[in-house]
């Protein structure tokens, strides 16, 4: 409501439409948007548009570890250099992307897209959970797990923690080891400044740094 | 304690002097990190702790100015059981509380079932809690006595619950709602539950019957759903909590 947006043409008025109900972007953007794709080069404009189209007509799930790609299977899980045992859970490409980003880690990953949120209806069935145990099951061809290691790097909120809790309870019978991510006190930080929550998990999931003999 | 949707940003606050408030919470996705503001701690699903906000101007939303966490429940966090329990507790409370409607023994006996869910006496909790939080809708369900005919529930009848009235009734009475046959075992000891906060945190001599336990969960869930005309999305979750997967045939 209030936006005036008479005068219009019916083209114009479709595009700041659609342009509008993109996310961060209210009325007044989706009207600077559209002037500026009418202001400049139609060639510009239409690489707009077919870049749009690229992406949704070649890119699609990965159908080992369901990220997004245009290749299949996807280049991580293609890569023989990664460790193909240990498989990293997130809920979503972008906490994937995000994990790449710090070069720590080198298996491979399994995008969950999404947690369980039952108050909002989602539930297991929604997500790419039976694939995942699928993948921990797999045997090598001495009859070993081929994974080893399957780390849950789901966020640590509520919903994140029981979606990890419930995959420890489908993949326990698997024989595969299961870690959680660490939680705590971040680098660099102070006790002095930090919540509480933060620090009982920092005391909780405190870790040896030597043996007592 | 809060049901957060990641999507708008809208928390509901359960509080003790306020009941529940919808609130628009800016900025709550960042708050883990920047425990130097005015929100300490995440706000979290079932967190618990001080909450300022400022009363909605127009219709229903308050803003949130100021939390601080004093439990985010680490227990629950690694306890599946646990878990289920508290999803429901919380759509439960939601479903039937108005907003702006205070409830100070509400918040208290939630708090003390939280307490309970990851110890031996959770299934007792969770019934005991559903229970309450009826009654502190206006929807105390009448278990001692037959809603027609008035006479008593008697050990080892068979008799019926009906959703829409949270009451009972002989299996001979009348009774033009739909109605769920029920041994008069499971409608007594749902009447005797006392609250959460009552139960004892060691656990009883005898062990509750989970099956009895489930069946009396799901009266009061039918009756909420009754009263409230809508469909609990957690109500799947009570046979995953009563019923874990080892002792599952199917499985
Ligand atoms: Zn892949
Ligand atoms: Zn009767």
């Amino acid at each position: 409501m209030g936006n005036t947006r008479g005068g219009y043409s019916t083209a114009v008025r479709h595009l700041m439409e659609l342009l509008g109900r993109l996310p961060g972007v209210g009325s007044r953007s989706a009207e600077r948007m559209v002037f500026h794709i009418l202001k400049g080069s139609a060639d510009d404009a239409l690489a707009l548009a077919r870049a749009i189209e690229a992406v949704k007509t070649q890119v699609r799930h990965c159908s080992i570890c369901y990220h997004l790609t245009e290749s299949d299977p996807c280049e991580i899980c293609a890569d023989p250099s990664r460790d193909q045992t240990l498989i990293c859970v997130v809920e979503q490409p972008k906490d994937l992307f995000q994990i790449e980003s710090t070069g720590a880690f080198h298996g491979v990953y399994h995008v969950l897209l999404g947690h369980l949120a039952p108050l909002d209806g989602i539930l297991p069935g929604d997500l790419t959970i039976d694939a995942l145990v699928a993948r921990a099951t797999e045997k090598s061809p001495d009859a070993s797990p081929r994974i080893k290691e399957i780390i849950l790097a789901t966020n640590p909120t509520m919903d994140g923690d029981g979606t990890a809790l419930y995959l420890q309870q489908q993949l326990a019978d698997t024989g595969v080891t299961i870690t959680r991510l660490a939680r705590g006190m971040p680098a660099g930080g102070q006790i002095e400044h930090a919540n509480k929550a933060i620090l009982s998990d920092a005391i909780s999931g405190r870790t040896r740094i030597q043996s007592s003999q | 304690m809060v049901d957060y949707s990641e999507t708008s940003q809208v928390v509901t606050l359960l509080t003790r002097n306020h009941g529940l408030v919808p609130a628009l919470a800016k900025g709550v996705r960042k708050l883990a990190v920047r425990s130097a503001s005015a929100f300490g701690g995440p706000l979290d699903l079932l967190a618990e702790g001080d909450v300022v906000f400022l009363p909605p101007r127009s219709g229903e939303l308050a803003t949130l100015t100021a939390w601080g966490v004093l439990n985010h429940q680490a227990a629950m966090r690694r306890d599946l059981a646990a878990f289920y329990a508290g999803q429901i507790s919380c759509e439960f409370t939601i479903a039937l509380l108005s907003p702006h409607d205070p409830h100070p023994e509400l918040f208290d006996q939630i708090t003390a079932a939280v307490g309970r869910f990851h110890t031996a006496q959770r299934g007792l909790a969770l019934v005991a809690y559903l229970k309450c939080a009826l009654a502190a809708a206006g929807y105390q369900a009448r278990l001692e006595a037959c809603c027609v005919c008035g006479q008593a529930v008697r050990p080892g009848a068979r008799v019926r619950f009906i959703p829409a009235m949270g009451a009972v009734a002989c299996d001979s009475c009348p009774i033009h709602s739909p109605t769920i046959p029920v041994q008069s075992a499971v409608i007594l000891a749902l009447h005797r539950l006392v609250p959460p906060a009552q139960l004892p945190h060691r656990p009883p001599d005898k062990p509750a019957d989970a099956a009895a336990l489930l069946l009396a969960a799901n009266l009061l869930v039918s009756q909420c759903q009754a009263t409230t005309d809508r469909r609990l999305r957690t109500a799947g979750l009570l046979e995953l909590f009563f019923r874990p997967r080892e002792m599952r045939a199917d499985i």
